[in-house]
């Protein structure tokens, strides 16, 4: 039997042994399994419904969203092959398989077939967008048709940041005709964009349709090609998704057959990304909070300096230091005013699809919806929580209260500025009323706060001995858990007083929930076990 | 002024210390010995008050958990966990501020001037070397100027300088009055400053000795033990 072939078995028998020794895993498996069966099911049971958009536009307006959202991917391969490359194998690889007697083109193979396997694996949340896919009229089949372009892309994104590196790596010239022909892949697309705008009279609404619609766009490399697969797949255009699909299929099969050929002495071109990879991950496990920000080979200019606060005030002055040496916006940079433009932007494009006041208000709610799920990622990136993973906010001598208010003091602020700039954006755009604004920005806020207190209260209970991947999964569900009373009373309260009081019910409901969840938080930073930073995934 | 009673740590089902008790005097230093695995880290973490456990730890006869036990607790830990984007001189200025130090300015200059870290002053936690690092995580934990220090592995990727400052201000501490209990592989660099030694192995401490009750070297008195067969320890 090949190395390689006991290797992949062995380690598959190993993991479902492990499995099989801890019962209570495989019972929070099983749940997962259920729970998310049951999610998408009632995802296209809501089909059933009138869907909030008329099916004229938001066929398109759900194209421009995947085309949006995959361009992170295309852009973040881009910029790995120029710096690091890929990280498909990992440390253990290196040490062990690269050294060995193996053909380096087999052991190719199998690094990509595990990325895959990752990748697939990864890409599994993308299937708890059933409930947002059912408000464009998309049922089970299409989920899984965005499943499957996801996964394609996100594939695909990793082969072609290895590629690039692989021919660019040290050689200046060619990283710069990278940059030329990625800019260029765009170009078909833009050139149409400007000759629709330029005609648009004002309508811009059906120029963006058109352009979403355009050829131009669906053959923009990678990101065309999957959201209009993903798109024609969804309407029935099989023939069409076969197509698109394809091509994705091909990009990568022939970037694999590119490296598999010409490039049999790779591994010096997958060694950077693999050790990086593998240093952010031990800086973390080791308790070193940001350790992204550690790694970053990125320049930070030391300007102020300083330190303010007193007792535990001083985690929140800490942190006001460190998100300004960041990023010289400070809290409230670039991406609040992205985020901002963008929510204007979409409120405006579905504004055209509502002719009454209401739709403005639902336009409102659909912002809502979008940043509440992108913060459900994100909270945990926050630098109060992330301080729960180094000694210092345990040892203060400090109540543990305190440290904790003072520690997220910094996150509730961004939030609510946050939330300010983009619902108020939004909602002059969607021509929304000043309640619906500030109901929104009070829901997002109070989601926040929510989510920090979920936040705790899994740490408190979640234990150290389940997988990161579980605990991503499990801790979703128990925020769809613990919000979906407050959302059913806020529908009914919608029904019967208008989206405004909706929101309401809904702040009320999350501020309720943040202190019943900090409540069961307590002793957190003083009667635990300090948390310990686990990766999702092996390698 | 350290004092641990009848504790026990389990992960899951494992158990990393059994039924441990020990105590550090004021004035003395405590080397905690063992091998890879003995439970030695479990019990340093225990004792900072970071893991939960069964039995009871007193620092300066508080709880563990206290305020006023941390007020009196400095923490080395074994990995240097220093702030990526905030400056050497601004993490004692954290510490002060967070600890309600007043009058800190000049012990803290002294600090860095001991550890070498004068002219690094302005560099950035993610900037210094693994060693630095360390010597920037030793001045956190004593800036407080604290009546209790628990170092785990401290001279683990110190310099030879580093080295030789950190034993002399362990043996200032001790001189000083302070309890001082330090977790180590690194044997010969604590031959001349211990007054106690825990050996643990198996998740016990399974042997006790005080300075001047054997004549051996510590080095010597960790092998006749570790090297026994189980079970014959005691």
């Amino acid at each position: 039997m090949s190395g390689l072939v006991f290797l992949v078995l062995r380690s598959a028998k190993n993991r479902f042994l492990e499995l099989l020794r801890k019962p209570a895993k495989l019972a929070l498996y099983a749940i997962m399994l259920v729970g998310l069966a049951v999610y998408i099911i009632a995802g296209a049971a809501q089909r059933g419904s009138a869907p909030v958009l008329p099916p004229s536009s938001d066929i398109m307006l759900l194209k421009g969203l995947i085309f949006a959202y995959l361009l992170l991917f295309y852009y973040s391969a881009i910029k790995m092959g120029l710096s690091n490359g890929s990280a498909i194998f990992g440390m253990d690889d290196v040490n062990l398989l690269f050294v060995s007697p193996v053909n380096p083109r087999s052991i190719l193979l199998y690094g990509i077939a595990h990325m895959m396997k990752s990748v697939a694996l990864a890409s599994i949340f993308i299937l708890f967008q059933a409930g947002t896919l059912a408000s464009f009229g998309v049922g089970t089949g299409g989920v899984l048709i965005l499943y499957a372009g996801y996964f394609l892309t996100a594939a695909v994104s990793q082969i072609l940041g290895m590629f690039i590196y692989s021919v660019t790596n040290g050689r200046p010239k060619r990283r710069r005709i990278v940059k030329i022909v990625a800019f260029a892949s765009f170009a078909p697309m833009l050139i149409v964009a400007a000759s629709l705008f330029s005609v648009a009279k004002g309508d811009f609404m059906t120029a963006l349709s058109r352009l979403l619609a355009s050829p131009a766009t669906s053959f923009t490399p990678v990101i065309g090609w999957a959201s209009a697969g993903i798109i024609a797949f969804v309407t029935g255009e099989y023939a069409a998704g076969a197509l698109f699909f394809g091509l994705l299929a091909a990009l990568g099969g022939g970037l694999v057959a590119v490296i598999y050929i010409g490039r049999p002495d790779y591994y010096e071109d997958v060694l950077v990304a693999t050790e990086t990879a593998f240093e952010t991950k031990r800086s973390a496990a080791e308790g070193k909070i940001n350790a992204i920000e550690a790694n970053s080979k990125k320049r930070v200019r030391v300007k102020g300096t300083g330190v303010g606060g007193f007792g535990a005030s001083a985690f929140f002055y800490k942190h006001l230091r460190e998100s300004f040496r960041a990023n010289r916006f400070g809290l409230w940079g670039l991406p609040t005013l992205v985020m901002a433009a963008t929510a204007a932007i979409a409120a405006l494009a579905m504004r055209e699809s509502f002719e009454d006041a209401l739709g403005a208000q639902i336009v409102m709610l659909f912002v809502l919806g979008i940043l509440m799920w992108l913060q459900i990622f994100l909270i945990g990136t926050g630098r109060g929580i992330k301080e729960t993973y180094t000694h210092y906010i345990y040892m203060v001598p400090e109540s543990p209260f305190k440290k904790m208010v003072w520690s997220n003091i910094e996150i509730m602020l961004k939030a609510l500025v946050e939330g300010v700039v983009i619902f108020t954006a939004a909602g002059v755009a969607a021509g929304a009323t000043a309640a619906a604004v500030v109901g929104a920005v009070l829901a997002y806020t109070l989601f926040i706060f929510m989510l920090i207190a979920i936040n705790y209260t899994f740490m408190r209970f979640a234990g150290t001995d389940i997988s990161a991947g579980l605990l991503i999964s499990l801790y979703m569900f128990a925020i769809m858990l613990v919000l979906s009373p407050g959302v059913v009373a806020a529908a009914f309260a919608g029904a019967a007083g208008g989206i405004p009081l909706a929101l309401a019910v809904l702040s009320v409901w999350e501020l309720i929930m943040a202190l019943v969840c900090l409540w069961a938080s307590r002793g957190i930073l003083h009667e635990c076990d300090m948390a310990v930073m686990r990766q999702p995934g092996g390698k | 002024m350290i004092t641990v009673l009848n504790l026990s740590k389990k992960y899951g089902k494992k158990l990393a210390n059994d039924n441990i008790s020990l105590h550090v005097n004021a004035g003395e230093i405590g080397v905690l010995l063992g091998p890879n695995g003995a439970g030695k880290s479990t019990l340093i973490k225990s004792v900072c008050g970071l893991l939960r456990f069964q039995g009871a730890v007193f620092i300066g006869g508080h709880d563990c958990r206290a305020e006023q036990a941390k007020r009196l607790l400095g923490y080395v830990p074994e990995i240097p966990v220093p702030y990526p984007l905030l400056t050497v001189d601004e993490h004692l200025q954290f510490i002060a501020k967070a600890y309600k130090l007043t009058d800190w300015r000049a012990y803290a200059d002294e600090l860095l001037r001991r550890f070498d870290l004068l002219d690094k002053r302005n560099k950035l936690g993610k900037e210094l070397s693994k060693g630095m690092q360390q010597k920037v995580s030793v001045c956190c934990a004593l800036l407080p100027n604290p009546s209790a220090m628990i170092f785990d592995e401290p001279l683990v990727g110190l310099d030879p300088h580093g080295i030789r400052e950190l034993k002399n201000t362990i043996a200032a501490l001790r001189d000083g009055g302070r309890a001082v209990l330090i977790s180590t592989h690194m044997i010969d660099s604590m031959e001349e400053n211990w007054d106690v030694t825990f050996i643990m192995r198996d998740a016990r401490v399974v042997r006790e000795v005080r300075r001047g009750e054997s004549g051996e070297k510590l080095e010597d008195i960790y092998f006749s033990i570790i090297e026994q067969p189980e079970g014959d320890t005691k």
